[in-house]
């Protein structure tokens, strides 16, 4: 009864035929069906018991009908993402409707993705690895999962490509330093990120991240940048400061806007989010206004003032995050992953992702929302160095964790 | 091989193998008809035995059988459902999510369902339980349940029932009256049952045959006549009621005892233990003869007849006269035996057993602190 | 019994013999998986890892947790169910209600509203002017999680407390002790069972949890196990610390062994006892209410009425009526059938335990509270290498999913079968039996419809757990598949509160519903008999 084959493995077939036959080789399931016959005769014996499990078989029924029911007759695209629904689905959806290609999603947390992905190993359903970090995917590079990309696709971001041709860069965030202008006035700040330490001033009012994934790919960039042992001492002075440690960024800017901490070392859009809403906004083609986002005048709704501070051009501190995307080695329609990334470095989805989440395009000829800086300037921020370097992580954990902060 | 309705033979169960046997090559047979009682104090493994015949218990030896069918043996386990036997427990067991109709109609579900609903209106009519039907268990009082719980047992008409103190829940006053119904009710109906008490009363008025169980093991079995007053041990005699115990020294069908020279049940020799009920015992006035005298100590008075306390040469004895025969304390009387008195095996040395008279025990707590 | 012997019963009750079995495999299957992975570290670095400072302090804090959280849980669950059982408090069947919502709360909701509330730009400041510290850390987790769990340990009282023979009481009051002295030395000592099934539910459910306290800011074994996963990809690591976790829940669960040992009776009679008299509170009164208002408020009008207001910016722009449609039905589509299923797979544990009360009984029962406090994570990892190993077609099924859920939350679902089987005579099998019935025909037509009570409050425990479930959705669910959970959830991680509320408000409207609709049923059941009874 079942075809094994690989085919029906990554198609719906396979897996939903199991799922009908699940419940009715279930042997119990007989006595659920029929109930003693007993309790079914004329004298309306022990109907409301009879009836509750009715009920219920019933649910459970219509639920195994609806997995019956056959999802797709084409082959369809799967989408591993570590990115947000609040992206990807929007994207998804645009995809959908130009190429008529079924597309699914998965979602998750890059490193539940990756942990996935190798306890899979090659009977992984995935086309398309999504991912929100470069260290998810030189992690899968290092774990052999993604293939090559063909030149056309590579040669399309103006920056951040990586020499190993396995990913393309999709989107790019920005490290900052978000504070509130109330307590803090934004000239006290040094040039530097690694100036921070010796702002005594900040004693107990830092908030940072050191278990999320952008401030770890931020101290590897410190310490490919300004080396090993800088990086330790920059981690060591900050700790005399009595930073706060938060899971991640979302619940670290809140607590900024409510007051709890005065500065936070954290990424771009959270800072913008914060003050300007999440996903709702549509795009405008409106070209890059001269204003710029530290110098925002609009009060916040709630909570402190929250601005962002950016460190001088090329500082460590204002480190580019790039966020991509591969295709993974188990699937069996590698072009057509590969025309879905090239969608993804359209101008109409790179506008998309900057309206949407206010992260910065990847490809020159895409605009940004108003309250954003633009392009240019943004990319200008981050230092020049070897991007690929950001995947020695481990020695980034290693210290991390000597410094007691895992 | 008779083709009784039950035959157990060498029933043994332990339930750890280095345990001791809690019922032990226990053997016996119900005709057709007929209504057993396993009757003995608790913890002699009477409800083990009984269990093991439901098949509620794996026996560790010996075979159950019905019929030519066998129902339990080492190799042989014939699952409940499928033995064609009823059983009435104890505290009824009665569903409490069913009415009493739908109680009843439990064991009838290979039935259609008009005729489910017929027998089970039978069944209850038999049982003089009418206009319940559709009450919760609960709702009905501890004799109506039990009329219940006889009532879905009898409705699937199986050859054999099995009662576990069906009546021991029910007041004094309703437990004899209940008995006679049911008891006329299994007659009626030819049923064969196996009754497990520890009350010797109930035992004695209910069953045909009755089975005299301690310490796992079956001590005597005969018609109620038989065990009660002809019992083969010491443990059967006390059990069954109130008796006196006499060593006596014996020769022949004769014998010398406390209260004179006795006729005996059947030849013997040496020093045996005798048991004499008292009603078999009477008084006489000291001059009519000249064996030893002994003086009346206590007297009630119950109506119909007259329990005298007896003392003669350091023990005492229980006398049951005709209320015509008055004697009061201090009057010296003869103790006179009107029957043969019965030899009891010596399975407990002689010299342990006080003479005199002993009571039954009722209660099962006290015989087993006693035996114990 | 000999071995034979074991088989033959097994073989004659399958239906038993079967899910144990079925259980049993569904949480070995994690803990092998967990212990091949551990064994591929490297020892140098496992013994840097495993013995390291931090270790003893993380221990400390979840120890430190889990205490806490358990004093809290009953000092607020014990006066709320002494309240709505015993007390002349009106409108006690709605406090039942309020008793039981909470668990509609995602853990990582409640927190991220006790933070929102709270401090110089709450809303608390904001609508009423009362700046309260804000509230993060220890007494941050502490706050959530007593608020979020004290149903547990509430359901349990209060049906002890039901279950309680007033004419102990009585004989203690004729005895010569007084109020105080009668509920310190009868009534207390009765409860204990309750309070420990439903104290380790609450204990294991702090140990794993990991939503709460990351927002909190407060490191436990459990958050640093998430950390591992998540910042280093490293899954050997993670494996260790996941089986030091699993260590700290053995040893959980041998001392509610040890503290359970001859504390669970068959209840004599046959249910239908009367009731004590409600004892009048007098004066008392009005701190009745208060008492029983704010922790109503606390544990669910302010989640309500916080998600509500971040809702509102986003109600005025429209609601995304249709994803809200589809994520609801799949999250009912998983949590239903994984609810009944987990019902169906407790039933025979707790009746193995309760009726062949032996070592290997425990030991299975055990086993499924071992299942609940494996990490979800390691719980999924576990499950993709099984299924793709050994039935590759089950692979990203909904089937997998909701057998996954029924495994992990079975433990939820034992506690209150197995008091129901407590008051379920055994004979009643037997009788059935001897009128004809198979092992199976009289366990279903007699022992489980006494159990219906038990069956569905189990059903709505393990249905509410299932709505919030999270790790074990990411990992396990079929391609494609939104659940509300994980909606309200991926929004809120990115800050995007609007757009996560109406999500999570329907998961707790939703989840109110059927718990309200499960226990309306449960209250109409149970009245009947009293009233005859009475």
């Amino acid at each position: 009864m079942w075809n094994f084959g690989e085919d029906t493995m990554k198609g719906g077939l396979g897996r939903y035929q199991f799922w009908c036959g699940f419940f009715r080789l279930d042997p119990d399931n007989e006595t659920l069906a029929a109930p003693p016959r007993f309790t079914r005769s004329d004298t309306a014996m022990n109907r409301p018991w009879s009836g509750f499990l009715t009920v219920l078989l019933a649910a459970v029924l219509a639920v195994t009908s609806i997995g019956c029911q056959q999802q797709t007759e084409q082959e369809e695209l799967v989408i591993y993402s570590g990115r947000s629904k609040a992206l990807v689905d929007s994207l998804v959806e645009m995809y959908r409707q130009r190429t008529e290609r079924p597309v699914s999603v998965k979602y998750g947390t890059d490193s539940q993705l990756l942990a996935a992905l190798k306890e899979e190993g090659d009977q992984s359903p995935a086309d398309v690895f999504w991912a929100n970090t470069t260290g998810a995917l030189s992690n899968a590079i290092e774990n052999d999962l993604l293939t090559t990309l063909p030149d056309s696709l590579m040669n399309r971001p103006a920056r951040f490509a990586p020499a190993s041709k396995q990913w393309v860069p999709v989107t790019t965030r920005f490290r900052v330093l978000a504070y509130n202008s109330s307590n803090v006035d934004s000239t006290d700040l040094p040039a530097s990120v690694t100036g921070l330490p010796e702002i005594d001033e900040l004693d107990g009012r830092i908030g940072w991240t050191p278990a999320y994934s952008s401030f770890q790919d931020f101290v590897t960039a410190v310490r490919t940048v300004e080396g090993e042992d800088a990086a330790r001492q920059w981690l060591q002075g900050m700790q005399d400061l009595n930073p706060k440690s938060y899971t991640s960024n979302t619940p670290m800017i809140r607590a900024l806007a409510a007051g709890e901490i005065d500065v936070a070392l954290t990424n771009h859009y959270y800072v913008l989010r914060l003050k300007h809403g999440g996903a709702e906004g549509e795009y405008e083609e409106e070209e890059g206004e001269e204003e710029e986002a530290e110098e925002e005048e609009e009060a916040p709704r709630r909570g402190a003032p929250v601005n962002t501070y950016h460190f001088a051009s090329g500082d460590v501190g204002n480190l580019a995050l790039v966020t991509g995307a591969g295709v993974l080695q188990t699937s069996d329609q590698r072009e057509a992953a590969q025309e879905f990334l090239q969608f993804l470095l359209s101008p109409d989805a790179q506008a998309f992702a900057a309206s949407s989440v206010n992260e910065y395009p990847v490809v020159p000829d895409a605009g940004v929302q108003n309250y954003m800086l633009p392009v240019d300037d943004a990319l200008a921020l981050s230092p020049d160095f070897n991007y690929d370097q950001l995947q020695e992580i481990d020695a980034t954990l290693a210290l991390l964790r000597d410094e007691g902060l895992l | 091989m008779k083709d009784n309705v039950l035959s157990v033979e060498n029933l043994s169960k332990r339930f750890a193998p280095a345990a001791p046997p809690v019922v032990h090559e226990v053997s016996f047979d119900v005709e057709d008809g007929e209504i057993f009682a396993l009757l003995g104090p608790s913890g002699c493994g009477k409800t083990t035995t009984l269990r093991c015949i439901a098949g509620f218990e794996r026996a560790t030896e010996g075979t159950v059988r019905t019929r030519d069918r066998v129902l339990e043996s080492p190799d042989e386990h014939v699952s409940p459902e499928e033995r064609g036997i009823g059983l009435v427990f104890q505290d009824y067991a009665l569903f409490p999510h069913l009415t009493v109709l739908e109680n009843v109609a439990f064991g009838l579900r290979d039935r259609p369902p008009e005729d489910r609903t017929r027998r089970a209106r039978e069944a209850l009519k038999m049982v003089g339980l009418t206009d319940f039907d559709d009450r919760k268990p609960h709702a009905l009082s501890g004799g109506q349940q039990q009329r219940v719980a006889l009532a879905r047992t009898l409705a699937p008409e199986p050859e054999l029932i099995l009662l576990d103190e069906p009546f021991s829940n029910l007041d004094a006053l309703l437990r004899q009256g209940t008995r006679q119904e049911v008891r006329a009710l299994l007659k009626e109906k030819g049923m064969s049952a196996v009754l497990v008490t520890h009350d010797q009363e109930e035992a004695l008025s209910f069953a045909d045959r009755v089975a005299v169980m301690r310490g796992g093991q079956i001590e005597q079995i005969g018609t109620p006549e038989d065990v009660y007053y002809r019992p083969r041990t010491l443990f059967v005699a006390q059990f069954l009621g109130r008796t006196n115990l006499l060593l006596s020294d014996a020769a022949g069908t004769e014998a010398d005892t406390a209260i004179g020279r006795i006729r005996l049940d059947r030849p013997s020799s040496g020093t045996v233990l005798v048991s004499l009920r008292p009603e078999h015992l009477t008084l006489e006035p000291p001059e009519s003869d000249a064996g030893p005298r002994g003086t009346v100590v206590g007297r009630a008075f119950k109506g119909h007849d007259i329990t005298y306390r007896v003392e003669c040469d350091g023990a005492e004895y229980l006398v049951h006269t005709h209320n015509r025969m008055s004697y009061e304390p201090g009057d010296p009387v003869c103790i006179r035996p009107q029957e043969a008195a019965v030899v009891l095996e010596s399975r407990t040395h002689p010299a342990d057993v006080p003479g005199g008279m002993t009571e039954a025990a009722p209660d099962p707590e006290a015989a087993a602190a006693e035996s114990a | 019994m000999t071995v034979r012997q074991v088989l033959e019963s097994a073989r004659e009750r399958w239906y038993v013999a079967v899910p144990l079995a079925v259980v049993t495999a569904g949480v070995l299957i994690p803990l092998a998986y967990l212990l091949v992975r551990a064994l591929q570290a490297e020892p140098g670095q496992l013994v840097d890892l495993v013995v390291r400072w931090r270790n003893v302090r993380l221990l400390g804090n979840t120890v430190a947790l889990t205490a806490g959280v358990l004093v809290g849980t009953t000092l607020v669950a014990f006066p709320l169910a002494w309240l709505t059982t015993r007390s002349n408090l009106q409108g006690r069947g709605l406090l039942t209600l309020l008793g039981v919502l909470p668990l509609a709360v995602p853990g990582y909701v409640m927190a991220y509203v006790l933070l929102a509330t709270t401090g110089q730009y709450g809303t608390l400041a904001q609508t009423m002017g009362v700046v309260l510290p804000r509230i993060s850390g220890y007494e941050g987790a502490f706050l959530a999680l007593t608020l979020g769990t004290y149903p547990y340990l509430y359901l349990n009282l209060r049906t002890a407390l039901l279950g309680l023979d007033p004419s102990l009481e009585e004989s203690a009051r004729a005895l010569g002790y007084s109020r105080w002295e009668t509920f310190r030395r009868v009534i207390l000592p009765q409860l204990r069972p309750a309070f420990l099934s439903g104290g380790l539910l609450i204990g294991l459910h702090v140990l794993g949890d990991f939503g709460v306290v990351s927002l909190m800011r407060y490191e436990t074994f459990s958050y640093a196990l998430y950390l591992q996963y998540a910042a280093s990809y490293d899954r050997v690591y993670a494996a260790c610390l996941a089986l030091m976790l699993l260590a700290l829940t053995g040893a959980i669960l041998l001392l509610e062994a040890r503290l359970l040992k001859g504390l669970l009776y068959h209840r004599a009679g046959s249910g239908t006892t009367r009731r004590a008299a409600p004892w009048s509170l007098g004066a008392w009164k009005p701190a009745g209410y208060a008492f029983a208002g704010t922790v109503g408020f606390l544990s669910v009008g302010l989640p309500v009425l916080t998600v509500g207001y971040w809702m509102a910016d986003t109600a005025a722009t429209g609601l995304p009526w249709a994803s809200l449609g589809r994520s609801l039905w799949a999250s009912v589509s998983a949590s239903a059938p994984a609810a009944v299923l987990a019902a169906l797979l407790a039933l025979p544990v707790a009746y193995v335990g309760v009726r062949f009360p032996s070592k290997g009984a425990k030991a299975v029962e055990r086993i499924a509270y071992l299942g609940y406090a494996t990490p979800p994570l390691a719980f999924a990892l576990a499950l993709i290498v099984f299924t793709l190993g050994a039935l590759p077609f089950a692979y990203q099924t909904l089937a997998l999913l909701v057998v996954a859920y029924a495994l992990h939350f079975m433990a939820e679902a034992v506690g209150p079968i197995r008091s129901a089987l407590y008051q379920a005579p055994p004979n009643l099998e037997e009788a059935a039996r001897s009128l004809g019935r198979t092992p199976l025909q009289a366990f279903w037509g007699v022992t489980v419809p006494l159990l219906r009570r038990g069956l569905l409050v189990s059903v709505a425990f393990v249905f509410l757990s299932a709505m919030k479930e999270l790790p074990l959705t990411f990992l396990l669910s079929p391609i494609g598949f939104q659940t509300l959970a994980l909606d309200a959830w991926s929004y809120a991680n990115e800050a995007m509160f609007g757009e996560a509320a109406p999500f999570a408000l329907t998961i707790m409207a939703f989840s109110a519903l059927f718990v309200g609709l499960l226990l309306a049923r449960e209250t109409e059941r149970t009245e009947q008999p009293e009233a005859v009874a009475g």
